[in-house]
């Protein structure tokens, strides 16, 4: 360390003979004097083209890494700028290492302020729900309901924008018979991650006769991975009594043993009967009451719910029907 | 039930369907289906032209637009054609620059007024006749071009209201003929 203290001596007075012979030189020619403001300019224009190519990396590595990933990458760096010399360094390997971490604090620190900045922002963001409790608590009279979570675009109805015609939002073929008829036997549940301002004009003209009993929209949802999921675990309702269904159910719930996959639905599907195809399926849920979804869900995994359960009605009818003619065969 | 057969109104869209017909069970529940994409928004899907609002925006910022272009085209050709042998480039590109902006910003106004009053008239005529036809557009282009030339005089204002009227027919009637002829 002596022998350190000793370099920088030498070199502040390297740099004060510089200044001298600088100021020595100053009032004499001129010229020099003229040299000075095409120097101060390659300075200013060295700065802004280091800021702005500073600012121009990091809007990228924000377009194209996550916080996680800039982290990882640059953790190797951030440790080798932090110097600590080794018990059998050399003198000569000790001022190299000095060296090296000096040059390279200032990256360093930019880089450890812009993650700080950067996680300052992410996690400050309206990622969550608006509260832990979306729906209010279940009756008394109606802890045997089962809450049944609709999706909106592409499972209910459609929209889509022509320079044509503008705007056009279709109804998905049987909804008003779906709705009607389930209501009798399920709370209605519509949850979206369309934004309140759409929701609420759509279903009021889908339900004209209030079988939706409550709405969640684009605040309700959990923003993750740059997607908004459904958290059916905020629903303040017991988790085996709950079903989603939506054309895109896997991808956009958080919890996909709850959910019911149904064929995602455009205007130009005109026969589409998938609606009233799961009438069946969700009637017998709602009659057998199952104490826990959950497992039923999972046994119907991979499968189109609809066509696997009328399968699986003429099998169970078969197998009744066969019992039926052997107890007649002993009798 | 609502949608059941028999308080069905329009039962010439529909057709009917039994989810419960692979099943041996005795429910009988009969849905009527559209055949045709069924629209949420009425109002929306019997929209057959732009509304008064967008008409409006429509012709005045085109109108605007198009003079602000032709203007300013034709302003800086008569600049470059102004340009003197001892004028420096400084003073040809000032020329050049002064007569784009100043004619192409006149022009510019004038058929932004053009296509507001345009658009205004017709609106009201769609309104009031209850229909949108060749007439409503030539009987708007007649009044837009005699209020555009009504303080010039009343010689100056028939003459305008002429060429408004055959010029706003002759738009609508090429308008029509491009759309059947050109296959776009």
């Amino acid at each position: 360390m002596s022998l350190g203290i000793l370099r920088s001596r030498a070199i502040s007075l390297a740099s004060k003979r510089f200044l001298c012979t600088n100021a020595a030189s100053a009032p004499l020619p001129p010229p020099p004097s003229a040299a000075s403001p095409s120097r101060w300019n390659f300075l200013k224009y060295a700065v802004v083209g280091a800021l702005t190519g500073g600012t121009a990396f990091a809007g990228y590595a924000s377009y194209a890494y996550s916080l996680e990933e800039v982290e990882e990458k640059t953790r190797s760096f951030r440790e080798s700028a932090k110097y600590a010399a080794g018990d059998g360094a050399t003198a000569l390997d000790k001022f190299q290492g000095l060296l090296y971490s000096t040059a390279m604090t200032v990256p360093a620190k930019a880089v450890e302020l812009y993650l700080d900045a950067r996680r300052l922002i992410e996690e400050q963001s309206y990622t969550e729900p608006y509260t832990d409790k979306l729906l209010p608590d279940l009756l008394p009279q109606e802890q045997h309901v089962f809450t049944l979570v609709l999706d909106l675009n592409e499972t209910l109805i459609h929209y889509i924008w022509t320079r044509d015609t503008g705007w056009q939002t279709f109804k998905r073929p049987g909804v008003d018979a779906f709705l009607e008829h389930l209501a009798q036997f399920y709370e209605i549940v519509v949850y979206t991650d369309e934004q309140n301002m759409f929701v609420d004009p759509v279903i009021e003209r889908l339900d004209t006769k209030h079988c939706i009993r409550y709405r969640l929209s684009r605040p309700a949802t959990k923003y993750q991975d740059g997607k908004h999921f459904r958290d059916l675990s905020k629903l303040n309702r017991n988790p085996g009594k709950v079903l989603y269904l939506s054309g895109h159910a896997l991808e956009s719930c958080l919890q996909p043993e709850n959910c019911l996959p149904i064929k995602a639905w455009q205007q130009q599907d005109i026969d589409d009967t998938a609606l009233l195809d799961f009438i069946p399926f969700l009637e017998f849920v709602a009659r057998s009451s199952p104490p826990d979804i959950r497992p039923v869900l999972a046994s119907y995994q991979g499968c189109d719910i609809p066509s696997e359960f009328i399968r699986r009605s003429k099998e169970h009818q078969r197998r009744m029907q066969e019992q039926k003619n052997r107890g007649r065969f002993w009798k | 039930m609502a949608d059941s057969s028999s308080n069905s109104k329009d039962h010439h869209n529909t057709r009917v369907y039994h989810p419960y017909q692979d099943l041996n069970v005795p429910i009988q529940k009969l849905y009527n289906l559209p055949t045709a994409p069924e629209h949420l928004f009425p109002e929306e899907a019997a929209r057959t032209h732009r509304s008064w609002g967008d008409n409006l925006q429509y012709y005045t910022g085109s109108g605007y637009l198009a003079g602000a272009l032709i203007g300013a085209a034709r302003g800086t050709v008569q600049g470059l054609r102004e340009a003197e042998s001892g004028d420096s480039l400084k003073i040809r590109l000032n020329r050049v620059l002064n007569s784009g902006g100043h004619a192409g910003r006149r022009l510019g106004n004038s058929l932004g007024v053009v296509g507001l009053i345009f658009a205004g008239l017709e609106s009201g005529m769609t309104y009031l006749r209850g229909t949108d036809d060749l007439v409503n557009s030539a009987v708007a282009g007649l009044g837009t071009g005699t209020l555009f030339r009504a303080a010039a005089g009343p010689r100056s204002a028939a003459i305008a209201g002429a060429i408004g009227g055959i010029a706003a027919a002759a738009a609508v009637s090429g308008k029509q003929a491009l759309k059947r002829y050109v296959p776009i």
